[in-house]
């Protein structure tokens, strides 16, 4: 079958009238989730698991990639007309957004970040479809070798590429190494780590552990920063940008499309990586870079475009080589090893209604989106009156009644609050849950194929290097190593940003008295969520959240 | 409703940020040891702890840089009274509702929406500051939706009393 009739078989799976309804389903959900600041994509995908379990493979990935790419357009909305972005990857659209929406320009803002976000989906959608089937051919060859250098390299990326400290990252991802050994060793029959718990000898539950790190993790975190929100949303006109709008903004576009599918496909490269890139570049090119923080449209179209671009790109090594790249692509995986299916280069073949039914059904979502976004705006914004303090025991009860659905164990529930407590305090210290989630689902996988190789190569650790495809891997990882180290002793006390470290050069104008301030949170990797905006402190700082301590 | 504090968040502090290096390390260590015990085998044949070794080190060594360079790592947050009293009162409130749910020891527990309907009530009234007709409104409505959701459409096998 080529390429064409492939394609084509796709879109009667993802026009089939119950797909329509989980794309729909899906995206107004990511819609939802990214208008709420207290809830973000991740644990969003992971409870909505159970309700996925008796569905079909093909709906229930739809249904939940719909979720992330909803929540990238969703998260905007929030941003320009209460300067509250709904979740991390829109952490930068505040900047601009907000301030054109004083200008009376909202309209202008939502309606290019919609267009954006459409433009962008849409290139990384195409990316996918003539990218994915080449990758997955060339994959065809890996062995466990290329698996365990592979699999190191995207755990080395998600530390490197972090919104937070590396060093951290790095001890978060050997924790989650380390969770992810509990139980019986499959080799030599062992148990390791389980203190005798009898529930423990399967090992930890995925959806458990993201339920708690993710899901209750975010509900402690929110409820330490508790505020009680009076958000107030600026007046927006038509949701339709002028022709001016779209001739200043359409190489932003461009550009946000394809740096968000480059960014997306590497392992770490979220969207909220992306969107804060591509905000720097956009300034940098701008002939006009002191209209920034002031009101460009530019400072919107870019970042939304490229956090759209790089959500839909982040699949591409998830379906092709079965390696997540982020938190969400790794619940995703969960969802897909729930199914029955196992993602890698042989998904193509073996389940192609899936894995074209995934990517077609993305055509339809970002439709979708479009054509949803613009006329419920308003609808939306209503959305943020739901108080932080109905929604967090509501979430508990569903998190906890969904966990408890996956493997009818009591058990996982009391998982669930430790991981909570955990995840919590990993955030109050500067820890990212995320690589510690990614590890730990990439764990297994690194493991076998770890002690296969071994097998292979009799012991002989250089069989690694020996290996045309794991040889180049690991001179990558040895670079990525290398050039932080390399870079700070060329430069020593510099930081390696990836976008501007200097709060002047990102923080808007002084803010309006009269209008509520709040501070947009840190970022998180990964398709994170944002914590609570605190209505009325100071200036934003964005800077400081988006800047990579090379300490590190 | 009362008004409640914001809390802009305090960096951490330095004992802070030492602890959030120390805790790692010795979470690695006691790992180590443990993979030790395990038998770590050799290359040709690797016991079952080389590899949480391996991972092992990998927290040790980070963490020892992070140690090394504690006084300079800038972020992480102080962790305020107030907040620590809310976080613990939902996790008490979350372990009811566990206990509730599942029961213990012998006690079978009450099902799902007793669980659900307390929690949520005992939430809204002291950690949301909610009003009564408000907390009644929510716990009710929310136990009924999660109820008509589980056990209607899902026939999720989850202990329950009504239906």
């Amino acid at each position: 079958m080529d390429l064409f009739d492939s394609v084509l078989s796709g879109f009667e799976v993802a026009l089939a009238p119950r797909n329509i309804l989980w794309v729909f389903v899906g995206a107004l959900v990511g819609m939802v989730i990214g208008v709420l600041p207290g809830i973000g994509p991740v644990p969003t995908i992971t409870l909505l698991l159970p309700i996925t379990y008796s569905l079909p493979p093909d709906s229930a990935i739809i249904l939940l990639a719909g979720v992330y790419y909803g929540a990238m357009y969703g998260g905007t909305i929030t941003s320009v007309l209460l300067k509250v972005p709904g979740e991390a990857a829109s952490v930068v659209t505040v900047i601009d957004g907000y301030q054109m929406a004083r200008r009376g320009r909202a309209g202008s803002a939502l309606g290019i970040a919609a267009i954006g976000s459409f433009i962008g989906g849409t290139v990384a959608i195409l990316g996918l479809t003539f990218g994915a089937p080449v990758l997955a051919r060339n994959a065809l060859s890996f062995g466990p070798p290329e698996y365990t250098v592979l699999a190191l390299l995207g755990i080395l990326m998600v530390a490197t590429l972090t919104t937070g400290s590396t060093l951290k990252a790095i001890i978060a991802a050997g924790a989650g190494l380390l969770l992810a050994t509990v139980g019986l060793d499959q080799f030599v029959g062992a148990e390791r780590f389980t203190g005798g718990i009898l529930e423990l000898a399967d090992g930890f539950d995925f959806v458990a552990l993201a339920m708690g790190l993710f899901g209750l993790g975010e509900i402690f975190y929110a409820l330490d920063h508790r505020a009680r929100q009076t958000f107030t949303a600026l007046p927006f006109n038509n949701v339709w940008p002028s022709r001016s709008d779209i001739r200043e903004s359409r190489w932003s576009i461009l550009r946000g499309s394809l740096l968000g599918f480059g960014l997306g496909v590497l392992p770490g490269g979220s969207g909220t990586l992306s969107s804060m890139v591509s905000y720097t570049i956009e300034r940098k090119v701008s002939k006009t870079p002191h209209r920034f923080g002031r009101g460009a449209i530019e400072g919107v179209a870019g970042p939304e475009t490229a956090n759209n671009a790089a959500a839909t790109a982040s699949f591409i090594p998830l379906l092709t080589l079965g390696i997540p790249t982020n938190a969400v692509m790794a619940v995703i995986l969960g969802a897909l090893m729930l199914q029955g299916v196992a993602p890698g280069p042989n998904l193509i073949n073996e389940k192609p209604e899936v894995f074209w039914g995934v990517i077609d059904s993305m055509y339809l979502g970002n439709v979708l989106l479009l054509i949803m976004s613009i006329p419920l705006v308003g609808l939306f914004v209503k959305l943020v009156a739901v108080r932080e303090s109905i929604l967090a025991p509501v979430v508990v009860a569903v998190v906890m009644l969904g966990t408890y659905t996956i493997a009818n164990t009591v058990f996982d529930m009391w998982i669930v609050i430790a991981f909570g407590i955990l995840g919590y305090l990993m955030r109050k210290t500067g820890f990212d849950p995320g690589p510690l989630l990614l590890a730990f689902v990439l764990g297994a996988i690194l493991e076998n194929s770890f002690r296969q190789s071994l097998r292979m190569f009799s012991g002989d650790i250089l069989g690694f290097v020996e290996r045309p495809i794991a040889g180049t891997l690991v001179a990558i990882i040895a670079l990525v190593i290398a050039a932080p180290v390399v870079m700070r002793l060329l430069r020593p006390g510099a930081k390696t940003p990836l976008v501007p470290s200097d709060p002047a050069d990102l923080a808007p104008p002084p803010p309006d008295p009269a209008q509520p301030a709040p501070a947009p949170p840190p970022a998180q990797s990964g398709g994170g969520k944002t914590a609570p905006a605190q209505a009325g402190s100071a200036d934003p700082e964005p800077a400081k959240a988006i800047t990579e301590e090379t300490d590190s | 409703m009362t008004d409640l504090p914001d809390e802009e968040p305090e960096p951490a502090s330095t004992t802070g940020r030492l602890i959030a290096a120390v805790v790692p390390l010795l979470v690695g260590a006691a790992a180590l040891v443990n993979s030790l015990l395990l038998g770590i085998g050799d290359l040709t044949e690797p016991g079952a702890g080389l590899w949480p070794a391996g991972a092992s080190c990998m927290m040790i060594l980070g963490s020892v840089i992070l140690l090394a360079r504690w006084r300079s790592i800038d972020d992480g947050e102080h962790f305020g009274g107030h907040g620590l009293r809310t976080i613990g009162l939902s996790l008490v409130l979350a372990g009811v509702f566990v206990i509730l749910f599942g029961g213990m020891g012998s006690w079978p527990g009450t099902g799902f929406e007793w669980a659900t309907v307390l929690m949520l009530a005992l939430w809204l009234r002291l950690i949301g500051r909610e009003s009564w007709l408000m907390t009644a409104v929510i716990s009710v409505g929310v136990t009924a939706a999660l109820h008509v959701l589980f056990i209607e459409l899902l026939k999720a096998p989850i202990p329950h009393t009504i239906g």
